[in-house]
């Protein structure tokens, strides 16, 4: 590679290396650092205890062995699918300060392209490395399984990147006239049957795996990915796992020629498919997840009542979320509708507490975190907010009515696909916790927006080791968390006394759990009005 | 010193460069002006060798940019319209990647004159991403300053800046062109382009509208009065002054 992109590579580790250590000089920076490492170490601890959530049964090695073994590659292909239908245009994305700086200097396509790929492989080096502290203790050394993570990451990037570079081209040479929202929406049908049908053969998760890796289409298509398992569970030094290595290099390395093949053909694409990258990157460090961040052409409505003010807010909010966000809200319901049958699939393998701790995880941190229509997405306009003639409370209302409703409808399906799938008391159950959706998520947002009016930070992490993001990230679903379920617990109080008082009529109970949820979710609101008074523009 | 001959260039069913064919020899500064969308930042880019063009002859201090792109490279200095630096490094380290990029031999006296020069003496070790739009303007400048390029490529070099680094980057233009180099500059501020360029190139959806020197574009136009401005000449070649009845 040329002399000066080391130069480029080394300088640019040497800057994020300085800039981790500036943010340490901050009282701030340094907490939320002690925040991640002792929550790393939490981790690491509960690694080394035998694993809920993938049996029932208490696992030993071995155990745990067979169970990666037969799982992951399956893990690996969904990722690498889930990797190219996320992406946009070439895997190989240049920043714009790459492109001004770069392209225009005196390096070949094929020096740029090394460069880039070196910066993958730092990045792919470091993740593998916080893969080794942290993933159970199922593999032989952990230098299986830092070479299995690094080449399994390197897999799925360069994998993802041919994949990109071949559609590009067969666009480029002749008319498809297949878009790729088509062929997403085509998966998700064949996935959705497949599920059903998985489900109604009633052989559990395990079962439909083994139907499926041991059908002739499930070892072929899986062949590639095994290596890189094998890798992670190589039983010695050599010749297993130094075998398996070179193997899973060669793979590696035959893409990454793929790569340098096709890429001449696609230099402008990749220069345009970049700076539009950066345009979402743009996006997505004001309002959320990357992924959440592709716009879409989506005509006006009708302008809805004035509402004292709040309407044409919320307007705005819901137009945003249906021009950014409608495919993720489409994956979202997609995957809602599926919650039945993956639930009756999954339930002999994954325990009950592990299915409720997912479905907590999703509701409290990655539905907020992708539908961001709300304070979080105008970090950079808030000004015009303040010089509107709206009571602050008002706009805060405005603010919360698309993810509330949103996030409610997900989960509302959520729940209706997998009460189809229970009977009796449970099917009561799920039906019954319908009513309380749209006041959690008053809350569940109100809360978000609260924390970000108070500590307003991008949503996105810069670069890899971003401990003021990670810890920041960790503080504030903890104190989410204990303040949802305080919440919850009140409210679920309050409906026990009332069941005790009244012998035991659950209608009475409900509706007053219900009230005691909405009025705690109510008090969110001149808690946000606060917020936005208190909220200074000038020091952001 | 810079030759463009049929230069087209389209994306997908748009043609954003029709036909362009023009020259720079060294010492003139050609004005590359046109309303938004007219194709500017597409020839500018084109020309620095960031995207490919779609057909035609490109020539960079007779290096075909095409054939012989790192040739090109090697004596060109571009500046974007928008000066995306990298956050991480410093305004020196910056001049440091670029020497050794350009392969320039004992860099730091001419990278210490640059420094002086724009005021960025004191900010030297301090991150790009620290300094405010129009210092990171002038470290983008000075970094493609550092190689004394014989072509340098100007994408409305001066937003951002105050009036003394206006100045500065003006008088830099003058002189470096009075060394020699070739210098296009695009930019929509009318009275820069007609104190500073030699030249002048109009171009509208896509198409050369007018090109030669300024003084003669200037004399053609001045039928109707004395006085001709470049902004005349503009808005009657472009007719983007006409206000459309609603």
């Amino acid at each position: 590679m040329d002399t000066a992109l080391v130069k480029l590579l080394m300088l640019r580790f040497r800057g994020g290396v300085r800039h981790r250590l500036q943010e340490l000089k901050t009282l701030r920076g340094l907490l939320f650092m002690c925040v991640t490492i002792a929550v790393l170490v939490l981790l690491v601890k509960q690694s080394s205890l035998p694993n809920p959530l993938l049996d029932t049964v208490q696992s030993g090695p071995e155990q745990l062995r067979a169970q990666f073994a037969r799982l992951m590659p399956m893990g690996l292909l969904a990722a690498c699918l889930l990797t190219v239908f996320t992406s946009s245009g070439p895997a190989i994305h240049f920043s714009p300060s790459e492109i001004n700086l770069l392209f225009s200097g005196p390096f070949s396509r094929r020096a740029l392209l090394l460069y880039k790929i070196c910066f993958y492989i730092f990045g792919a080096l470091l993740s593998s490395l916080l893969i080794t502290i942290l993933v159970p203790g199922f593999a032989h050394s952990l230098l299986a399984i830092f070479l299995g993570a690094f080449l399994t990451l390197m897999f799925i990037q360069l994998f993802s990147a041919v994949i990109g570079l071949v559609s590009q081209l067969l666009v480029g040479y002749c008319y498809v006239p297949v878009r790729r929202s088509h062929v997403i929406i085509l998966l998700v049908a064949l996935m959705a049957v497949l599920v059903w049908y998985l489900a109604g053969i009633g052989n559990g998760l395990a079962g439909a795996l083994t139907l499926f890796q041991s059908s002739l289409v499930g070892t072929l298509v899986l062949a590639p990915f095994g290596v890189f398992v094998n890798v992670f569970l190589a039983p010695s030094i050599y010749p297993g796992l130094l075998g398996w290595a070179v193997l899973g290099f060669a793979i590696n390395a035959a893409l990454l020629a793929v790569i340098i093949l096709l890429d001449g053909h696609s230099y402008e694409a990749s220069v345009a498919a970049s700076l539009k990258l950066h345009k979402r990157w743009v996006q997505a460090r004001r309002s959320g997840l990357l992924w959440g961040a592709q716009p879409v052409r989506v005509r006006s409505f009708r302008k809805p009542p004035f509402i004292g003010g709040v309407g044409p807010i919320a307007w705005r909010q819901l137009l945003a979320a249906l021009r950014i966000s409608s495919k993720p809200v489409l994956v979202f319901l997609g995957v809602a509708m599926l919650a039945g049958p993956l639930v009756v699939i999954a339930a002999a393998d994954i325990s009950m507490w592990s299915r409720i701790g997912f479905v907590f995880f999703v509701a409290v941190y990655v539905l907020p975190r992708t539908l961001v229509f709300d304070f979080r997405s105008d970090l950079d306009t808030l000004e015009n907010f303040k010089a509107l003639p709206l009571q602050h409370w008002k706009l805060g209302v405005g603010q919360l009515v698309a993810p509330v409703l949103l996030t409610s409808l997900v989960e509302l399906v959520l729940l209706g696909s997998v009460a189809m799938f229970l009977d009796g008391t449970q099917r009561v159950i799920i039906v019954g916790m319908m009513p309380f959706l749209v006041p959690f998520n008053l809350l569940l947002y109100g809360l978000e927006n609260l924390l970000f009016l108070m500590f307003p930070t991008p949503l996105v992490p810069v670069g890899r080791v971003d401990f003021d993001f990670l810890g920041r990230t960790m503080v504030e679903f903890m104190v989410k968390t204990m303040l949802l379920v305080g919440a919850c617990a009140l409210a679920a109080g309050a409906g026990m006394r009332v069941l005790d008082m009244t012998e035991r009529s659950w209608p009475a109970s409900v509706s007053v759990a219900w009230l005691s949820l909405t009025l705690i979710a109510l008090l969110m609101l001149p808690l946000l009005g606060w917020a936005f008074d208190r909220f200074d523009i000038s020091r952001r | 010193m810079i030759r463009v001959n049929n230069f087209t260039k389209t994306y997908n069913d748009f043609v954003a460069v029709q036909d362009l064919t023009f020259n720079v020899a060294a010492g003139d500064i050609l004005g590359l002006v046109g309303p938004n969308g007219a194709g500017k930042t597409t020839t500018m880019r084109v020309l620095s060798g960031i995207i490919p063009p779609g057909s035609g002859e490109l020539s960079v201090a007779g290096h075909d940019i095409v054939s012989d792109p790192i040739a090109a490279k090697q004596v060109l200095g571009y500046i974007p319209d928008d000066p995306r630096l990298f956050d991480t490094l410093t305004v020196w380290e910056h001049l440091e990647f670029i020497a050794a990029a350009y392969g320039v031999a004992n860099y730091q006296p001419t990278a210490e004159a640059l420094l002086q020069f724009f005021n960025l003496d004191e900010k030297r070790h301090h991150v790009v991403q620290s300094l405010s739009r129009g210092m990171r303007q002038k470290v983008a400048i000075a970094c493609a300053y550092l190689h004394q390029p014989e072509v340098i490529l100007f994408d409305e070099p001066l937003t951002g800046l105050d009036p003394a680094g206006i100045r500065a980057i003006k008088e830099s233009m003058r002189e470096r062109a009075r060394q020699g180099a070739a210098i296009i500059i695009s930019s929509h501020l009318l009275g820069l382009v007609e104190s500073l360029c030699t030249h002048l190139l109009v171009l509208h959806q896509g198409q050369c509208q007018c090109f030669g020197r300024m003084d003669d574009v200037l004399r053609a136009f001045d039928d109707a009065k004395d006085d001709t401005t470049l902004e005349d000449v503009f808005f009657s070649i472009t007719h983007s002054d006409e206000i459309q009845p609603g």
